[in-house]
């Protein structure tokens, strides 16, 4: 039973970084009907800045240095995203949508591989922002402090992030263009800065899971983004592709049913669950858990 | 004169949907094009709103050159259509769509009298504040699409076919209101494929047909004509 109990906070975690990405694909797509392919390219971005800005700063060794580091690679990350729909989808953005899901697709690749050509192509290790510690013992399960931080640090951002859609006049507007561009550009909403604003959102939040990510598996190099950019992508249609409280769930259910396979199966299966799980949810709910007409779509 | 149209052409790819159109409305009109199906009359519309792109021509308001400004700009010079079919936002609710109304306005102290405003004009809508707007019917939709327009404050109306779907007695309470509207002082260009009713409410008139005007003058006097008579009042 503890053992199930560990798995369970183990899933957890990977949930709640999956969810911090899968709510960038989500946002994305809800407003221009995009998969931004090149999105989980970014959340690689945030864990190679958290590395370079952590050497560069020499930084170790203290949450202190966890709380600078956060924030100033979600902000490289959001610039990241602010230029990449600029420069890459802005362009085509009245073509049609296989030309847009083409190019996020080669943006992904010139990401992956400049990545390569600029940081190198070997692995390098995030170095130990904070030390590891079993944190909380609750009878034989333990939460480290790190998946304490990880779970938390989620959970903050997505506090944040829903009193942004919800509660502000930005979130309106975010709603109002995922619902139509032409109804929201004729009451006189700056349609384009909504879209760059939503790109700049969704790609701090994949910035900060790359840090997080960087915490409890210090291996960064730049092809990291491509699986979990995809299971991520799995867990947003899982949940229901526009819909934000379906990224959410989606994340959780893929991240916690990936490590209970990977600790009772065999960790060669735990890749393989997300396609498994693509395919079911294709087939018989395509519109996700959360998703359809009536869900809030941004 | 505060809004001229000066030759302006749209084309959809090789189909052309307007073919050198000028109209003008001066500051207080109600003015209104009639034509059929196909027409332009739409495409007027949104190429003037900036949803479509304009092939040549010019488009001013108010010596501001609208053809060269985004549509959200153009809603910020007092331009605002409401648009054909109405195009609320269904996921969000009724005081959410018209707060958006009132995007491009900072102060928020002059929102909650807009609001009142729009209340006066339609109380139905004040009933129905929190619900989603996909609840309303057809007719509480155009009253709230309406309201959101006039949230903007706009100094001219562009309204795409306001009777479209709804029964009688309600179009005839729309049509009042748009008179209600127009007495403070909104300019009002309308669109209507019901010809006896437009040209009721306005007091000029243009005839559209194949992209091009074909005639205009006094409500009154096209209410006469005998082409207009025969094509569009069914007489």
């Amino acid at each position: 039973m503890s053992s199930f109990l560990q798995q369970l906070i183990n899933g957890v975690a990977w949930g709640s970084i999956y969810a911090l990405i899968a709510l960038g694909y989500t946002m994305v797509y809800g407003i221009i009907r995009l998969i931004n392919f090149a999105h989980g390219d970014v959340y690689m971005i945030g864990a190679m800045s958290g590395y370079f800005l952590a050497r560069w700063l020499s930084l170790q060794n203290g949450p202190a240095s966890f709380f600078i580091i956060l924030p100033l690679s979600m902000l490289v990350c959001a610039l990241l995203g602010f230029v990449i729909e600029k420069l890459a989808y802005k362009p085509v953005r009245h073509a049609p949508r296989i030309t847009a899901l083409i190019t996020a697709i080669g943006v992904s690749l010139f990401l992956e591989y400049g990545g390569q050509l600029l940081f190198g192509a070997d692995p390098k290790f995030f170095p130990t922002l904070i030390p590891t510690n079993p944190f909380i013992n609750l009878g034989g399960v333990f939460v480290s402090n790190i998946q304490f931080l990880i779970i938390i640090t989620s959970l903050v951002l997505m506090i944040i992030l829903h009193w942004i859609v919800m509660r502000t006049k930005m979130g309106l507007c975010m709603r109002a263009v995922s619902f139509s561009h032409t109804a929201s550009a004729l009451v006189g909403i700056p349609v384009d800065r909504v879209i760059s604003f939503t790109f700049i959102l969704g790609s701090a939040l994949a910035g900060a899971a790359g840090v997080l990510v960087g915490l409890s598996n210090p291996k960064v190099e730049p092809l990291m983004g491509i699986m979990p950019g995809i299971k991520a992508f799995v867990a947003a249609v899982l949940g229901g592709i526009g819909s934000i409280p379906g990224a959410l769930v989606g994340s959780l259910i893929l991240g916690i049913s990936e490590t209970m396979v990977t600790a009772y199966i065999s960790s060669t299966y735990r890749d393989a669950l997300a396609f498994i799980i693509l395919i079911l949810i294709l087939l018989f709910k395509p519109t996700g858990l959360l998703g359809g007409r009536q869900q809030t779509k941004v | 004169m505060s809004l001229i149209i000066n030759n302006l052409h749209v084309s959809y790819g090789a189909i052309k949907a307007l073919r050198g159109v000028s109209l003008h409305v001066d500051e207080g009109e109600i003015v209104t094009i009639i034509g059929s199906n196909g027409a332009g009359k739409t495409t007027l519309v949104k190429s003037l709103s900036g949803v479509i792109p304009k092939q040549s021509g010019k488009i001013t308001y108010k010596g501001l050159d609208l053809g060269a400004l985004p549509s959200h700009q153009i809603v910020a010079s007092g331009v605002v259509q409401v648009p054909e079919g109405r195009l609320i936002f269904q996921n969000l609710t009724v005081r959410e769509n018209l707060e958006l109304g009132s995007y491009c306005r900072k102060k928020s102290s002059l929102i909650q009298s807009d609001l009142e405003e729009v209340f006066n004009f339609f109380p139905r809508l004040k009933e129905r504040i929190k619900q989603p707007a996909d609840t309303l019917s057809g007719g509480e939709q155009q009253m709230l699409a309406i309201g959101r327009a006039l949230m903007v404050r706009p100094q001219l109306l562009l309204l795409d076919e306001p009777s479209l779907g709804l029964a009688p007695n309600l179009v005839q309470q729309i049509f009042k209101i748009l008179k209600a509207i127009h007495e403070k002082g909104v300019s009002i260009l309308l669109i209507e494929q019901d010809a006896f009713l437009a040209l009721r409410t306005a007091a000029r008139g243009y005839v559209m047909e194949t992209g091009k005007i074909i005639l205009e003058g006094k409500s009154g006097e096209l209410l006469q004509n005998s082409d207009v008579k025969r094509a569009y009042l069914g007489v």
